[in-house]
């Protein structure tokens, strides 16, 4: 597999497999980068030869977050976790439990970039905001960043960090992105394509090279 | 009260849900589905297949939800868990996903109470009701359908009194999910109506 880069995406069900077969391998920029494996199937794999995972918001918490140690190991070759959700079962000693906003607000679920982060490049964050004038897809509250976290979106007024990056001491990289999953968030299935792509690119350092 | 048992697949919506206030105290026992055996379900009187359950292990334990069928218990089956691919005699009837039915003014929600004098009624009001729904059932021959969709009359809600010798109610509403998700509030009020409703329900046993 060397020179080849590819990232694992956890499926938690069949139709997942099937709607990211659907949705985004038919995209040259996606297909060969990244494949589907079960999330049952995760406890007996070889994860290293894989330059990344993907984690979406169906995830069994209690099978990830049993994976601890697995998941440090991991992080400690230096590989990148993208996690999409809100945590309830935390699978790192750094985490704590998702914080919901109390009495949401229409004006509180408007994002702000505090750094930004090549994921969201050449994107209008604007466009997170809402959904057909629906609120509250890309995020309700966030999953609280550890110490020396990078923060790169936050909401309810730049106070309630959603996206964030943490950099263990081992070389390891955790997204944390606090909401669905982030290739669903966009209105238009060619920008969740895109986003997909980057967070791709991201995951495999392409522009680390 | 009946004792009543949820299937918690492990994900972030169904650990809030089932383990945190206000609705974990309705529950007698919450059951991790990967290890869901026939021991899990002795003196239970209602399991609920919570929304958005793992189908492909809903399949795999299918013997074990007709064999608490057979004893006379009620199971209760929420949305997105396609219960056509596990449970004999049930057909989906697929309509398109309402989701966005509320963005243009003229619409009003598709969705119809056929039994005005249903005690589900009496736990929820209709207004409650009212988010969207995942598509909808055939109603099964004596089965009393309490929530039809407007033109076709498919179920999307339905009770069934005598089915493989316990009880059955089939929804395609994912309240459980939503609340879980902290996404739809209606979801909240419904499924507070929905356990307490489950709790007092007479059942068979």
């Amino acid at each position: 597999m060397k020179g080849k880069k590819i990232s694992l995406y956890i499926s938690c069900m069949l139709s997942q497999t099937q709607s990211l077969e659907k949705k985004f391998l038919h995209n040259p920029n996606i297909a060969g980068r990244v494949i589907a494996i079960d999330q049952y199937a995760l406890k007996n794999l070889d994860w290293e030869p894989y330059d990344g995972i993907i984690i979406n918001l169906h995830m069994d918490q209690y099978l990830w977050s049993g994976l601890k140690n697995k998941i440090y190991h991991y992080l400690s070759l230096e590989k990148k976790i993208f996690f999409n959700g809100h945590i309830m079962k935390p699978f790192l000693d750094e985490l704590n439990i998702y914080t919901p906003i109390q009495d949401i607000a229409l004006a509180d679920f408007k994002t702000k970039v505090i750094h930004h982060h090549e994921i969201y490049k050449d994107f209008d964050i604007s466009k997170l905001n809402s959904r057909k004038g629906v609120a509250g897809f890309f995020a309700r509250g966030g999953n609280p960043p550890p110490d020396g976290a990078k923060i790169i979106i936050s909401i309810k007024n730049g106070t309630v960090p959603v996206d964030w990056e943490y950099q263990l001491k081992s070389g390891g990289v955790l997204y944390v992105h606090s909401g669905n999953d982030i290739w669903s968030c966009f209105e238009k299935q060619e920008d969740n394509e895109k986003v997909f792509v980057q967070m791709l690119d991201w995951l495999q350092g392409k522009n680390d090279e | 009260m009946n004792n009543i048992a949820a299937l918690d697949s492990g994900t972030a919506f169904h650990i809030v849900s089932l383990h945190y206030p206000p609705f974990n105290t309705f529950f007698k026992k919450i059951i991790y589905l990967p290890g869901f055996k026939e021991n899990d379900l002795v003196d239970i009187d209602i399991l609920i297949v919570t929304c958005s359950s793992h189908l492909e292990l809903l399949i795999e334990h299918k013997q074990l939800f007709l064999n608490f069928l057979n004893k006379g218990k009620t199971l209760v089956v929420m949305g997105r868990n396609n219960p056509e691919k596990w449970l004999p005699n049930i057909e989906k009837y697929s309509i398109p996903f309402n989701y966005w039915w509320w963005l243009k003014k003229e619409n009003e929600f598709d969705m119809e109470v056929t039994k005005e004098q249903h005690i589900l009624l009496d736990y929820i009001k209709f207004e409650d009701m009212i988010w969207h729904y995942h598509g909808a059932y055939e109603i099964p021959k004596d089965a009393v359908p309490v929530l039809v969709h407007k033109t076709n009359k498919k179920a999307i809600y339905f009770e069934q009194e005598n089915y493989l010798g316990g009880g059955l109610i089939v929804t395609s509403l994912d309240p459980f999910f939503h609340h879980g998700s902290f996404f739809m509030p209606n979801t909240t009020k419904f499924a507070a109506g929905f356990l307490k409703y489950l709790s007092e329900r007479k059942t068979k046993n």
